[in-house]
C-alpha cells in the first residue's frame, strides 16, 4: 500500500505540482524526498528557499510522515533541529492527506505562524509583542540561510 | 424509450422487490432449475380469460366429486366442515383478462415468483463465498409463497382498474379454501382469505406519501379489502373497509409472505426514468474517475452488489455516518470494528456502494444517484430513497407486523435512525 501510494503521488506532484513548492524522492529510496518551498511573497521568508526532509513510515498514509525543515528559519512553530509544529503532521493526521496538502500547510504556516502553540517560546513572543523586530530577524535569518 | 411502452395493448408491469434491474434470476423447484422472470409485463391477452363469479352457487358434502369439478368450471370451494362445502362457481367475463401470480411454474401462473430474503448484511467480515454459501441455503428453506398466491384481473377496454384478488385458480381451475381458511358469509355468498394471505399497500400517488401514511390492507378471494389480521395467518379476519378498493394504483405494492411486487402503470413508467437513463448516469459517474482519497486509485461504481468483473481494489466505500465514498484500505490501528473515516474523522460503518438499476423503483423525473441507502449502499435520487424509507414492510410470516421500510433494490431492512445518507464524492 505504501508504496504504490507515494508512487502515486509523485505522479500527481510531477503532474500538478502545487505552487511555490517542489518534492521528490532523495535518491532510489522512494521513503526518503527532499522538499523545497519558496518562501511565500507575502511574509519575512520572501525570497528564500527552504529544503525539507521528508521521511514515510512504513504504514504511510495511516501514520503520518516524518517532514523538517533542514535549512534555518527563524518561526515560532519551527524549532533549532527543522522540527516543525503543525497539527496534521501529529494528532490530526489523516490518511486522505498527501505531502502537496502537507508542503501547502506548511507555506500557510509561514504566512501565519500560531504563536498560540509555540515550539520557541522567544520567537513566539517577539512574534506577538514586536512584530518589526520578528519580521527582521526573519528577513535576516531569510538572506543568511535560505539564499 | 423501451419497446413495450409504446405498446396500446400493454396494461401496466409487476416487478418484483429485491432484484436491483436483474431481469431473471435461477429458479429451482422439485430439482429442476429454470430462470424466472423479476418484471412483468401485463399485455391484453388474445382471447378474454377473466372469470367473474356467476350467481350459481350450492352446498356439496365432497368437492372433489361436484358437477363443477367434472365440467372443468371455475369454482372456489369453500370447505366449512367435512361434510360441508359451499362452491361458487365463476364464468367467463368477455371483458376482462386475469393474471395469476404464485411460486407454480404451471400454466394457470402468468407471473411466477420465488421468495426473496433479506440479504446478509454488507459487513466486511463476511466474505464472498461466505456470503454465497449463505444465499444457497436461503434456497432450500421452505418458502412461505402459495403456489397459485393471488391474481389479477384487469379490464380489457380503458380504464384498466386492475384489481388483485388472493388466491389463484390452479390446475383445475379452482381454488380451495380449507377448514381452517378464515370465511365468512356475504350477502352474495362466502368470501375468505388465504392462508398466508394478501396484503395490499396502495400509496396516495407514486413517489407521494404524507405524514399519515396509508397502512397495508389485506385483499380477500372477493376482492374484499379488511385491516390486517393479529398474525399473519391468524384464523380472525381484520375488519372489512368498505371505503378502500382493490383497484391497483400506479405504485401499489402487494404482499405475497415472501415476496413483494410493484405494480406501475403503462402512463407511470413513461413518466419515469428508462433503465437507458440509469445506464447513462451510471457511466456519467464511472467516467468522472472517482478517486479513493487514502490508495489514490479510480473507484468503479457497480451495477450489483457482487460483481465479479470488478477488481476489489475498485469496489466504492460509502462512510455511512458522514456519506464520504473512498476504496477498500486499512484504518491503522482502530479500537473497534468502527472504520474512522479520513476525510471527516467520524467512526462509523462502511458499505459497498452500488447503483440501484431498476428503473420502476425511482421516483422522480431527476434519476441522477445523490444518496444511498443504509446500511445495504444501493445508490439513488433523494426523492427515491425518501419515498421507499417512508413505507413500512411486512416480513415474511414470523415479524408480521409491517415495520421497518426496506430498500427496494434488495429489500435489506433499512437502519431506523438513518435510512439513508448523502453521497460525498471525493
Amino acid at each position: 500500500m505504501a508504496l504504490k501510494r507515494i508512487n502515486k503521488e509523485l505522479q500527481d506532484l510531477g503532474r500538478d505540482p502545487p505552487a511555490q513548492c517542489s518534492a521528490g524522492p532523495v535518491g532510489d529510496d522512494l521513503f526518503h524526498w527532499q522538499a523545497t518551498i519558496m518562501g511565500p511573497a507575502d511574509s519575512p521568508y520572501e525570497g528564500g528557499v527552504f529544503f525539507l526532509d521528508i521521511v514515510f513510515p512504513t504504514d504511510y498514509p495511516f501514520k503520518p510522515p516524518k517532514v523538517s525543515f533542514q535549512t534555518k528559519i527563524y518561526h515560532p512553530n519551527i524549532n533549532s533541529n527543522g522540527s516543525i509544529c503543525l497539527d496534521i503532521l501529529r494528532s490530526q493526521w489523516s490518511p486522505a492527506l498527501t505531502i502537496s496538502k502537507v508542503l501547502l500547510s506548511i507555506c500557510s504556516l509561514l504566512t501565519d505562524p500560531n504563536p498560540d502553540d509555540p515550539l520557541v517560546p522567544e520567537i513566539a513572543r517577539a512574534y506577538k509583542t514586536d512584530r518589526e523586530k520578528y519580521n527582521q530577524m526573519a528577513r535576516e535569518w531569510t538572506s543568511k540561510y535560505a539564499m | 424509450m423501451e419497446n413495450f411502452l409504446i405498446d396500446d395493448d400493454v396494461y401496466g408491469q409487476v416487478f418484483v422487490l429485491g432484484y436491483n434491474g436483474s431481469e431473471s434470476v435461477s429458479y429451482s423447484q422439485n430439482g429442476s432449475s429454470s430462470m424466472i422472470s423479476t418484471r412483468s409485463v401485463l399485455r391484453r391477452k388474445p382471447q378474454p380469460n377473466g372469470v367473474i363469479p356467476s350467481s350459481k352457487h350450492y352446498m356439496v358434502t365432497d368437492p372433489t366429486s361436484s358437477a363443477s369439478l367434472r365440467d372443468r368450471r371455475h369454482f372456489i370451494a369453500y370447505v366449512k366442515s367435512r361434510t360441508e362445502t359451499l362452491i361458487q362457481e365463476y364464468q367467463n367475463d368477455p371483458f376482462s383478462d386475469m393474471f395469476q401470480v404464485g411460486r407454480s411454474t404451471d400454466k394457470p401462473i402468468d407471473v411466477t415468483v420465488k421468495d426473496t430474503r433479506c440479504s446478509d448484511l454488507d459487513t466486511d467480515e463476511v466474505s464472498a463465498d461466505h456470503q454465497a454459501a449463505a444465499a444457497d441455503k436461503d434456497q432450500h428453506r421452505d418458502s412461505t409463497i402459495s403456489r397459485f398466491a393471488c391474481r389479477l384481473l384487469v379490464n380489457r377496454t380503458l380504464p384498466y382498474q386492475p384489481r388483485v384478488f388472493a388466491a389463484g385458480f390452479d390446475n383445475h381451475r379452482n381454488i380451495c379454501l380449507g377448514e381452517k381458511a378464515p370465511k365468512w358469509a356475504t350477502e352474495s355468498g362466502m368470501d375468505g382469505l388465504t392462508t398466508n394471505g394478501v396484503l395490499v399497500f396502495h400509496p396516495p400517488a407514486w413517489g407521494a406519501i404524507g405524514e399519515d401514511a396509508p397502512g397495508w390492507l389485506e385483499v380477500s378471494v372477493r376482492g374484499a379489502m379488511l385491516s390486517l389480521r393479529s398474525s399473519r395467518s391468524a384464523k380472525q379476519r381484520g375488519q372489512p373497509l368498505v371505503s378502500d378498493s382493490n383497484v391497483l394504483r400506479d405504485g401499489s405494492l402487494i404482499d405475497l409472505c415472501g415476496v413483494t411486487l410493484l405494480y406501475r402503470t403503462k402512463e407511470g413508467l413513461d413518466q419515469s426514468p428508462t433503465s437507458r437513463e440509469l445506464d447513462d448516469r451510471l457511466a456519467c459517474l464511472n467516467a468522472d474517475r472517482p478517486q479513493c482519497p487514502v490508495g489514490m486509485n479510480t473507484l468503479v461504481i457497480p451495477r450489483q452488489r457482487t460483481h465479479m468483473a470488478l477488481k476489489a481494489s475498485d469496489q466504492p466505500y460509502i462512510y455511512m455516518t458522514c456519506g464520504h465514498v473512498q476504496g477498500r484500505h486499512g484504518w491503522g490501528d482502530q479500537p473497534n470494528k468502527l472504520k474512522k473515516c479520513p476525510i471527516c474523522f467520524k467512526d462509523g460503518s462502511i458499505v459497498r456502494m452500488c447503483m440501484g438499476m431498476e428503473a420502476a423503483f425511482i421516483v422522480g423525473q431527476d434519476s441522477t444517484p445523490t444518496h444511498a441507502f443504509n446500511p445495504c449502499g444501493h445508490m439513488a435520487s433523494l426523492k427515491t430513497v425518501d419515498y421507499w424509507s417512508r413505507i413500512p414492510f411486512p416480513h415474511q410470516a414470523t415479524a408480521y407486523k409491517p415495520s421497518s421500510p426496506a430498500c427496494p433494490f434488495c429489500i435489506t431492512l433499512l437502519d431506523a435512525k438513518c435510512p439513508y445518507v448523502r453521497v460525498i464524492f471525493p
